[in-house]
């Protein structure tokens, strides 16, 4: 039993390295995109209007100019185009907005944190050097 | 070794140690120059804030007008700021958003910099 336990301690500090780079990669930002294109991907019940994420239809507003744009996306997503036309027309640019946008996000990001300017110094020996300065 | 804290004080922090990166090798007249070219470009983050704040009264999407992401601004404006929670992811995010912004702007002024002085 005591072997195991640096392994499951080595293993948890790997998973916590993996999510931290990736927030760092992403943002929070496009942690918001990928999970709502996610939810908009497995999304299945249309008719049904109980359950739903959206505040302004949770709030009483039956027009909420937003939510025929999600069901849009949510049709490009499972393959039937017909039918996201039929429910919002700007389903596939949409898409093809927010996907460009997690795009950018990820190589703004992997420009700043990862590949810094000049000759590679990290941000900490920069901010450390102002600090002396 | 011009420092950046004596020429552009109002400046983020994160923002400040990529403009102390970027200006290393300047003279001081091009970093004096760059400093007055640069202010007057970048956008400051708490008028973000405003312009984000407005979607909840009006119009929505200001913000990624105003930032130079016209694709993501009409967007907002068609759906109302995605339902909500787009405004209210920008205004949790909105010293990013106007850092991007001001870094791409930094690295634009300083190749002008380079190319005319």
């Amino acid at each position: 039993m005591k072997n195991y336990l640096p392994n499951i301690k080595s293993l948890i500090i790997k998973v916590k390295n993996l999510i931290n780079s990736f927030y760092k990669l992403v943002g929070l930002e496009g942690i918001v995109w990928i999970s709502a294109l996610i939810y908009l991907a497995t999304y299945s019940n249309y008719n049904q209007n109980h359950f739903t994420i959206c505040p302004l239809s949770n709030l009483g507003i039956d027009n909420c100019p937003g939510c025929g744009l999600g069901r849009s996306v949510s049709m490009v997503l499972h393959g039937q185009f017909l039918h996201s036309f039929d429910f919002h027309w700007l389903g596939i640019p949409a898409l093809i907005i927010i996907l460009s946008r997690i795009f950018q996000l990820i190589r703004n990001n992997f420009n700043h944190y990862f590949k810094p300017i000049n000759n590679g110094d990290s941000y900490a020996k920069c901010i450390s050097t102002n600090a002396k300065s | 070794m011009p420092n950046v804290f004596q020429l552009m004080p109002s400046l983020e922090p994160e923002e400040m140690a990529y403009i102390q990166e970027l200006i290393k090798d300047f003279t001081d007249q091009q970093a004096q120059q760059f400093a007055l070219t640069y202010m007057s470009r970048r956008k400051d983050p708490t008028n973000i804030l405003i312009f984000a704040l407005i979607g909840f009264v009006g119009i929505a999407g200001v913000h990624r007008f105003v930032l130079g992401q016209v694709g993501m601004g009409v967007l907002y404006l068609l759906t109302g700021g995605l339902c909500l929670i787009g405004t209210i992811v920008d205004l949790v995010n909105h010293k990013k958003l106007a850092l991007e912004f001001n870094i791409k702007t930094a690295q634009q002024v300083a190749m002008m910099i380079k190319q005319y002085s």
